[in-house]
């Protein structure tokens, strides 16, 4: 009943018939059924190359799995043990390749954004911020001749469903200047908790500038 | 109509997931709050579908039944943490707006059942099919639900004002309990499209 | 480098993992009937409950210590059924076809103790001091039965629940639907019934409607199967024993008995 809809890709069909066309595709649909001329033709010249990548994989598997049953029956702990370690080692493989293929885009857009989110606070000036020495989460801003324009504060105080990220501006005259919404799980209002955020931020900045 | 028909039509009304089956409830409800998270919801939904029908059918011969339950969350995991990464990197917005619910398409038991009940017994076109039937869906099921909470919560869709401003928002519909709401509203609609397809029955 | 620290991490814990449920399935083995998984293969393994048990597994498990019968699943169907049969050994017994079978013949025949005027619904009906029907074991057709079937198989005929057997599945919504119990699966095959549920002794029942059971026991008499028991003035028939020679419905006073191959009785069950 189980394998009512599998294909025969039984190890020794396999060998009786090197020459027959993968079963995997053996019961394929025809290319679909499309309305649009354009699609059908790309549908057409696609099937062979799906045909052979499949084909390929399925005789790989085919062997792996002969050469496995050779050795180990299907049950018996070690083929257990290296079927998981197989996956496993093949799995991280994939993964480890997607991330090292991303990494690099993941860490541009992070620092793009976080850039980003600190300059909001002080609408109209080109500045560039820096890790200032005063605290954690305060940043400072400098203009284009490298005068210090003021800081940018990143706190999170606690809403009503998690905390809230946000960034606050406050110039060299102790004036806040812009407060920007980083990240929250708010519904409705919450200007409550941008006051909390602005007080705590300048509570933080006194704190870093007497210590 | 031809089989792949038939296993669309399966997927997306005789079995939708949602609808129908009552799997994968939790992002269901969760990331229906807006057209644009249910979207990015169902489409890498889908996508892990779709990859993991594929992997999990190719290797059916291979993995013993006493591990399978380990291979197939070894199998999806892999395929949702590749799904994750491409996010953030190609789609910060979206990955950001799902935020923890995309590691949790490791554990929406569709895509465990699906392994399970379908791609473990059956062949790999047929698995793929399914998978993206499935997937389609869910995605159908999905915007149907956050169509209804966004446009009563917010009067949008997908962002763009629908309904004047004057509309007063429900803004029940945005929240947890209202998802139920939603969820429970889109079942029963598909119920009762379902039985007014059966000829000539009253419901 | 980072990936294969990954690599190997994971692949070290993948061989931990191996070990473990290895040694798990070896100590926590329950000695499992060797049958079990054969019969389990047998299953669509969707576990939908159909066969009333919580699962495929379940299924197996009762069908293996002999609790269940073969052609329970109905997903499976006929397929199912062969390969569980064969599996185990047992012979697989032709399903009999079943039916439903309304047991009331009343309707514009039986008298109504008041004019009822309300919800077109059986249940509502009997609230109001059960039904407008005189007899109290009536049908009082309204149609919640007809309602129910999804197959369309019960329709109302002069105001009593009618059953077509070609169209019925014997899927008992009806029966379950029914206010007053009056519907019963009945053998398919089965060409004689007695539509009457009445226990109403015969000299009250002759004025309160024209067609049911009096209870005089001349079927019971005349049956030489012995399939006709009247208790209670509440004549029934016993399938296993009755063998469809309409005996009793030709001797019936009433003409209440149906028997489908003459057409005799008091409504022809047809669609």
């Amino acid at each position: 009943m189980k394998d009512d809809f599998a294909e025969a890709a039984d190890p020794r069909e396999e060998e009786e018939q090197p020459a027959a066309a993968p079963p995997p595709l053996a019961e394929a649909p025809p290319p679909a059924e499309s309305k649009t001329p354009g699609l059908n033709s790309v549908l057409k010249r696609a099937r062979p190359v799906v045909e052979r990548v499949a084909g390929v994989t399925a005789r790989g598997l085919t062997v792996t799995g002969r050469t496995l049953r050779r050795f180990f029956k299907k049950d018996s702990v070690p083929n257990l043990v290296l079927v998981m370690f197989l996956l496993t080692v093949v799995t991280a493989s994939c993964v480890g390749i997607v991330v090292s293929v991303t990494e690099d885009r993941i860490a541009e857009g992070k620092a793009e954004s976080f850039a980003e989110a600190l300059g909001t606070v002080f609408p109209g000036l080109e500045l560039t911020f820096a890790p200032s020495g005063i605290g954690e989460n305060i940043y400072e801003g400098r203009d284009g001749n490298g005068q210090l324009a003021g800081f940018s504060i990143l706190v999170s105080p606690k809403g009503f469903s998690g905390f809230v990220d946000m960034v606050v501006g406050v110039d060299t005259l102790r004036e806040v200047t812009g407060v920007t919404v980083v990240r929250h799980r708010e519904t409705g209002d919450y200007s409550a908790v941008l006051t909390q955020g602005i007080s705590e931020a300048l509570a933080a900045l006194d704190r870093g500038l007497q210590p | 109509m031809t089989q792949t028909g038939k296993q669309f039509k399966n997927g997306i009304i005789d079995q939708n997931p949602v609808l129908v089956l009552l799997l994968g409830m939790c992002p269901a409800l969760a990331t229906s709050s807006s057209m644009t998270d249910a979207a990015g919801m169902g489409f890498t939904t889908t996508a892990v579908l779709l990859c993991s029908g594929f992997t999990i059918s190719a290797l059916r011969k291979l993995i013993p039944e006493k591990i399978r339950i380990a291979a197939f969350t070894l199998i999806i995991a892999g395929f949702v943490t590749a799904a994750d990464f491409l996010l953030q990197a190609y789609a910060p917005a979206t990955a950001d707006s799902l935020g923890i619910f995309i590691p949790l398409i490791v554990v929406n038991c569709l895509v465990f059942a699906r392994a399970e009940v379908f791609a473990f017994r059956n062949g790999v076109v047929r698995s793929s099919l399914d998978g993206l039937a499935m997937g389609m869906g869910f995605l159908a099921a999905l915007l149907a639900i956050a169509a209804i909470r966004e446009m009563l919560s917010a009067g949008t869709l997908f962002d763009f004002r629908v309904l004047p401003e004057s509309f007063p928002a429900v803004t029940i519909m945005a929240q947890p309990a209202g998802g139920f709401f939603a969820v429970g509203l889109v079942v029963a609609a598909m119920q009762l499209l379902k039985r007014k397809g059966k000829a000539g029955v009253s419901v | 480098m980072n990936v294969w620290h990954a690599v190997l991490a994971l692949g070290g814990l993948g061989v931990v993992l191996g070990l473990v449920i290895a040694a798990a399935s070896r100590f926590f083995k329950a000695e499992a009937d060797p049958r079990l998984e054969k019969l389990a293969e047998a299953l669509p393994g969707i576990n939908c409950g159909g066969c009333g048990h919580t699962g495929c597994a379940a299924f197996a498990n009762a069908l293996a210590a002999g609790e269940a019968d073969v052609s329970g699943c109905p997903v499976g169907g006929r397929d199912a059924a062969e390969q569980l049969s064969s599996i185990l050994g047992v012979e697989l017994k032709e399903a009999v076809r079943m039916t439903v079978l309304v047991r009331c013949s009343g309707g514009v025949r039986a008298r109504n103790k008041f004019q009822y005027e309300g919800i077109g619904d059986c249940h509502a009906a009997m609230q109001i001091g059960g039904g407008p029907k005189d007899c109290s074991y009536g049908c009082l057709g309204l149609g919640t039965c007809a309602k129910t079937c999804a197959f369309g198989a019960v329709s109302i005929v002069d105001d009593v629940a009618v059953v077509d057997p070609e169209r019925c599945t014997a899927c008992q919504v009806c029966v379950a639907a029914c206010p007053k119990g009056l519907i019963i699966p009945v053998p398919y095959h089965a060409d004689v019934h007695i539509p009457c549920s009445s226990r109403e002794k015969g000299g009250t029942l002759r004025k309160i409607c024209d067609i049911g059971c009096l209870g005089c026991r001349i079927c019971e008499k005349v049956c030489i199967h012995n399939a006709i028991s009247v208790e209670d003035n509440f004549a029934s028939i016993d399938f296993e024993k009755c063998n469809g020679c309409g005996d009793c419905a030709e001797k019936c006073p009433r003409k209440l008995i149906v028997d489908a191959k003459l057409d005799r009785g008091p409504r022809l069950m047809e669609g």
